[in-house]
């Protein structure tokens, strides 16, 4: 069975999405994120779709509801990437995926979760830096 | 013998007439106060794809659509009534009928005529199918190059900052124009990795529900890009319209000016973070 | 009339990436052919997911200067009892939001849809480059 690597950089998951998704490969990633959340203990997942140049309203459904539900595990789900026809066509679908966080590419996203995570460490709660390019914990 | 002198300088001048009309690149007809055509030359042959024989003393209605004939008899009597030279068809198309039925634009000038102590009627007859046809494509030539032109004045691309763009939106917001600027403005963002797009409204003539989607659907889509759309040029008129209407834009951020924005823009570039 | 047997959700990928080359080899413009690619994703989908499964047809349309794809969608199905109720947002009757049939109408010039109850879906779109 094909399956999308989810790799974890420090308590950031990163997947990126090379592939056709098909529909039960969609559903898959779903599950393999979720559980690599609990896994990992990972803080938040970079979902990159540079490279896909069409999301119809299966997969924009199935990245919407893994956001959703990755909030529930208190992971913050960025998604990057988005090509710029893509995006028309889900606005004109009217699927404006509300609540779903963005970023231009994978770095502007690491700075907007490497922010957020510094700031919830300042804010008294035990996170880590965002020891980005290490391996930890060896959990993987 | 003068009278042989005379009938033979007017069979010849008859003759050279004859010559001078076929050879002219525009129909002409002789037309009696009945309407009959009494005479026509050359080139109407080949407009209306007719012979001599099938065309002499026919009722001009003849070459004209079906649907025309009958009016068109009380109007050549009203002509006939009150004769003077004259370009039909000003302001309006006027059609011919060939033989095989088909139809053609045509220019026609009348003028009368008395031959004898009778009443007749010139006319001149040019087939404008080209004229329309260049005039058409020249037309449009010029309409898309206007268009063009507007769209691309209507939607340039400011950089004010590292990282922020301005779109100044001016005029009226058709569903064209919003969705021409809105794919230049993300096909700009994702080459040049712009984080933050300010849409200046201040140049948009009105603001109403339509408008407003659109302005919603441009932001809609810069963030789903990864970015932030900060919309400026608020006026007091639009502010009172827009909540007047009841259109709700607490999707968007908004500032009354473009200074204002590019404040909003630059901290949100600094920090990194986005709303 | 090239013709593509939908079955499962590979069908569904092998549909789109069709629409997606032809729009290319046409010279599409990249938001033509992205649109029209994500129109016969949805209705693909719905063919498998709704009419037991079917076949899309597809050919190049030429209008003077206009370049256009014409998509026609078959399944031998339950049928759509209520067609309006179908293209309104946010109604489906197999979790996919909704958005499948009305969305994939706004992406296309041209859309058409046809159903008798017990006798499938037939829908047909076109899209102008």
């Amino acid at each position: 069975m094909q399956s999308i690597p989810v790799l974890k950089i420090g308590p950031v998951l990163l997947v990126s999405i090379q592939t056709e998704l098909h529909d039960s490969l969609a559903v898959n990633l779903q599950d393999t994120i979720l559980y690599k959340i609990r896994d990992t203990r990972a803080r938040a997942v970079l979902i990159d779709i540079t490279a896909m140049e069409i999301v119809d309203s299966f997969i924009a459904r199935i990245l919407s509801e893994t956001t959703q539900m990755a909030s529930v595990m208190d992971a913050r789900v960025v998604l990057v990437g988005m090509r710029p026809a893509v995006t028309m066509t889900l606005v004109d679908m009217g699927m404006t995926l509300p609540g779903i966080d963005t970023a231009i590419n994978i770095e502007a996203g690491l700075f907007k979760l490497g922010y957020e995570l510094c700031a919830i460490r300042q804010d008294g709660h035990a996170v880590r830096e965002p020891a980005l390019m290490e391996t930890v914990d060896g959990q993987d | 013998m003068t009278t042989t002198v005379t009938n033979k300088a007017t069979a010849n001048i008859n003759k050279i007439l004859d010559t001078v009309l076929d050879a002219a690149p525009i129909g002409f007809l002789l037309v009696d106060s009945q309407g009959r055509i009494k005479h026509f030359n050359k080139h109407c042959e080949g407009l209306f794809g007719f012979t001599k024989k099938e065309l002499l003393d026919k009722p001009i209605e003849t070459l004209l659509p079906g649907q025309l004939r009958e009016s068109h008899v009380g109007m050549r009597d009203n002509f006939i009534t009150e004769p003077w030279p004259r370009m039909m068809g000003a302001g309006r198309e006027l059609f011919a009928q060939r033989k095989d039925g088909s139809q053609f634009p045509i220019e026609i000038g009348l003028g009368p005529v008395e031959i004898e102590g009778e009443m007749y009627v010139t006319a001149t007859v040019i087939d404008i199918t080209e004229k329309q046809q260049h005039d058409a494509q020249k037309k449009a030539r010029l309409e898309q190059s206007h268009y063009e032109e507007l769209m691309q004045l209507s939607s340039p691309l400011l950089t004010v900052w590292k990282g922020i763009k301005v779109l100044p939106l001016v005029g009226t917001l058709d569903s064209i124009r919003t969705q021409d600027a809105m794919e230049k403005a993300l096909t700009c963002m994702a080459e040049e990795q712009i984080r933050v797009l300010i849409v200046d409204i201040t140049g948009v003539l009105t603001v109403d529900t339509m408008v407003s989607d659109h302005l919603i659907r441009m932001a809609t889509a810069v963030r789903l890009m990864g970015g932030d759309c900060i919309l400026t040029g608020i006026s007091p008129e639009v502010a009172r319209t827009v909540t007047q209407l009841g259109v709700d834009l607490s999707t968007l951020h908004t500032r009354a000016t473009l200074a204002d924005g590019l404040a909003l823009g630059i901290k949100v570039i600094e920090t990194g973070r986005g709303f | 009339m090239d013709k593509i047997e939908i079955r499962d959700e590979h069908d569904v990928v092998l549909a789109r990436t069709a629409a997606r080359d032809v729009a290319g080899a046409q010279g599409f413009s990249v938001m033509a052919k992205t649109r029209i690619a994500t129109a016969v994703s949805e209705l693909a989908r719905n063919v498998f997911l709704h009419g037991d499964g079917g076949y899309m047809e597809y050919e190049v349309l030429r209008e003077g200067n206009k370049i256009g794809i014409h998509c026609r969608f078959v399944d031998q199905g339950p049928g759509i009892p209520n067609i309006e109720q179908a293209m309104q947002d946010g109604f489906s009757s197999i979790a996919t939001l909704g958005h499948g049939l009305p969305g994939a109408r706004r992406l296309v010039d041209d859309f058409k849809i046809h159903s008798e109850p017990g006798r499938g879906v037939r829908v047909e779109i076109i899209k102008w480059n």
